[in-house]
């Protein structure tokens, strides 16, 4: 079981939380070419080894936060709340920029993201 | 085998210790077994070889095999930072199947199943393939109507595929709980009956015994450090064990495929997730097919040796930890037990992770990298071993000819670019959710 750091509640298990994915992605501005629509919407640096990520704690205040945690480990380094932190610079793998950003820069992901699930038995192992 | 001039022998002992047989096994076991030698050789690295495959799991072994096989191409080496078999090939639940609605998708795992049926007469090895049939339930009736259009559109592609009411499924699968009080109740159920399972470990055996029979060396303990490229184009790899010159490479390491492909400066449309699976202490026969859930996420066989096998879904975060942990194992055995009240008693022996290519579109990728002559063959998601076969087929075929194969030209790596992607559940750039 993960435990996770909520800057708002405290130390809390992973099921109270929902994963929101990387924390590192920038969405483009308006017009951005579509080279930068394909970057943001696709690629991920996907690093073996401590990763910034979303998570939303539904089961608590609600709120999404940034959680740095390690891939290869699960070991938690940190956690810090979405709002107002955006150019905190811990970057992890510092491929993805830290630098500060127009206002559209750090938000969460526009909307939040249901646990997976998968009902139409396409994928299993 | 050459022969020398002057005597020589009726049959060659050594020749005849190749191959397997009902014959061999009779004479050896006759003469206590002592005479049987390794399935492959464990060389050393060359200098120089043609092609190098990266990955010594079932689809880089598999490809390598196709390639001395089916392409003349024997000047190749399989680079595996383990042990062969020792990554995702070894850590899946041994699940085959086809029920694929896309049509590139269909055709292409249609085609490995039909390599399956045929695998170990192939391979001259025994993977235990085991086509018990594998059914999809469904507990509503929209999923009844999405398994009807399933069912349809596989069949026009010429796959198998059967649907079941609740009767069919009660009589089908005896021990599941079909009645109106079930937790999660049955309404029927999507089967393929040529789908099934096969020995993981024997894939990867088989695949490499073969392939180190036709001249390809398979070097264990050997990681990839790095590429070497010059003017855009691969011209060598970097080990653990020394530099190789190549010509071609091809990329087979499933969970790892980012971090390898950032070796090259090349970035993917793939996530690593954890996918855990368990099993109970071993059992009698009491499960005779696979029976699968998506709904309430639950993949149930029995293996050989008796154990319940279970999966279910991924644990939801980006991992390369080979490990999950418990809220999964808990809601896999609530559901196992919800459908099949008989497992409640049984114990958890014990439990294990492997590392999921997850893409943005839940198709794999096999195909060209923006670097001349460095292929991909990745992405797998959590269904990578039942196209363990179909990947190694098509990925032999594009490294040999420099282009994808009919059957892999919807997977290249630019379809997220140029919007052809190919979503099979509809989840969009999710990885978690394919």
């Amino acid at each position: 079981m993960l435990l996770i750091p909520c800057p708002h509640c405290g130390e809390r298990a992973q099921v109270e939380f929902a994963y929101g994915g990387d924390a590192t992605k920038r969405r483009p501005a308006d017009g951005a070419p579509d080279e930068a629509w394909y970057e943001y919407v696709y690629l991920r640096g996907n690093p073996r080894g401590p990763h910034r990520e979303w998570w939303l704690h539904h089961g608590g205040c609600g709120r999404w936060i940034r959680v740095i945690r390690d891939t290869a480990t699960h070991a938690v380094l940190g956690a810090e709340p979405a709002i107002d932190s955006r150019d905190s610079g811990v970057v992890p793998g510092g491929s993805a920029s830290g630098e500060p950003r127009e206002e559209e820069g750090g938000g969460p992901p526009a909307a939040p993201v249901p646990p997976p699930r998968r009902d139409t038995g396409a994928g299993e192992g | 085998m050459s022969r020398r001039s002057g005597a020589q022998p009726r049959w060659n002992r050594a020749e005849s210790m190749k191959r397997y047989s009902l014959f061999t096994l009779a004479r050896e076991s006759l003469r206590r077994h002592r005479a049987w030698t390794g399935a492959w050789r464990f060389p050393s690295l060359k200098p120089r070889y043609r092609v190098a495959i990266v990955g010594g799991g079932g689809h880089g072994l598999a490809t390598a095999y196709y390639l001395a096989k089916l392409h003349g191409v024997r000047d190749v080496v399989v680079l595996e930072k383990g042990w062969i078999g020792g990554g995702n090939t070894g850590r899946n639940t041994t699940i085959i199947r086809s029920n694929y609605q896309l049509d590139d998708n269909a055709r292409f795992y249609e085609h490995s199943l039909r390599l399956w049926e045929g695998l170990s007469r192939d391979l001259n090895y025994n993977v235990m393939f085991s086509q018990r049939g594998v059914v999809n339930l469904a507990h509503s009736d929209t999923q009844m109507d999405a398994f009807a259009r399933r069912g349809n559109r596989m069949r026009l592609n010429g796959i198998d595929s059967e649907l079941l009411d609740r009767d069919a499924v009660a009589k089908y699968a005896p021990l599941l709980d079909t009645s109106d009080n079930a937790r999660f109740p049955v309404l029927g159920g999507l089967l393929q009956g040529r789908g099934g399972v096969a020995r993981h470990d024997a894939v990867a055996w088989g695949y490499a015994r073969a392939a180190d029979a036709l001249g390809v060396d398979i070097v264990q303990n050997c990681e990839v450090t790095g590429f070497r490229i010059d003017g855009g184009c691969v011209t060598g790899v970097e080990t653990t064990r020394g530099a190789i010159e190549v010509e071609r490479v091809g990329v087979a390491v499933a969970g790892n495929s980012g971090r390898v492909a950032g070796l090259a400066d090349v970035t993917l449309p793939i996530e690593s997730h954890v996918l855990q699976a368990f099993v109970t202490e071993p059992v009698k026969p009491l499960l005779h097919h696979v029976v699968t859930s998506g709904a309430i996420h639950c993949y149930i066989s029995q293996t050989d040796k008796g154990e319940v096998l279970l999966g279910g879904d991924l644990d939801g975060y980006n991992s390369y930890a080979q490990r999950g942990n418990l809220p999964v194992i808990e809601h896999v055995s609530q559901a196992a037990v919800a459908m099949y009240p008989a497992l409640s008693r049984l114990r958890v022996m014990r439990s294990w992770g492997g590392v999921m290519d997850m893409t943005m579109d839940g198709s794999p990728i096999i195909g060209k990298t923006p670097i001349e002559n460095l292929f991909i063959n990745g992405g797998w998601c959590y269904g990578g071993f039942k196209a363990t076969p179909g990947s190694g087929w098509v990925f032999a075929h594009t490294i040999a000819h420099g282009e994808p194969h009919e059957l892999n030209a919807g997977y290249g790596l630019d379809r997220f670019a140029t919007g052809r992607t190919l979503d099979e559940n509809g989840a969009g750039p999710t990885p978690n959710a394919h």
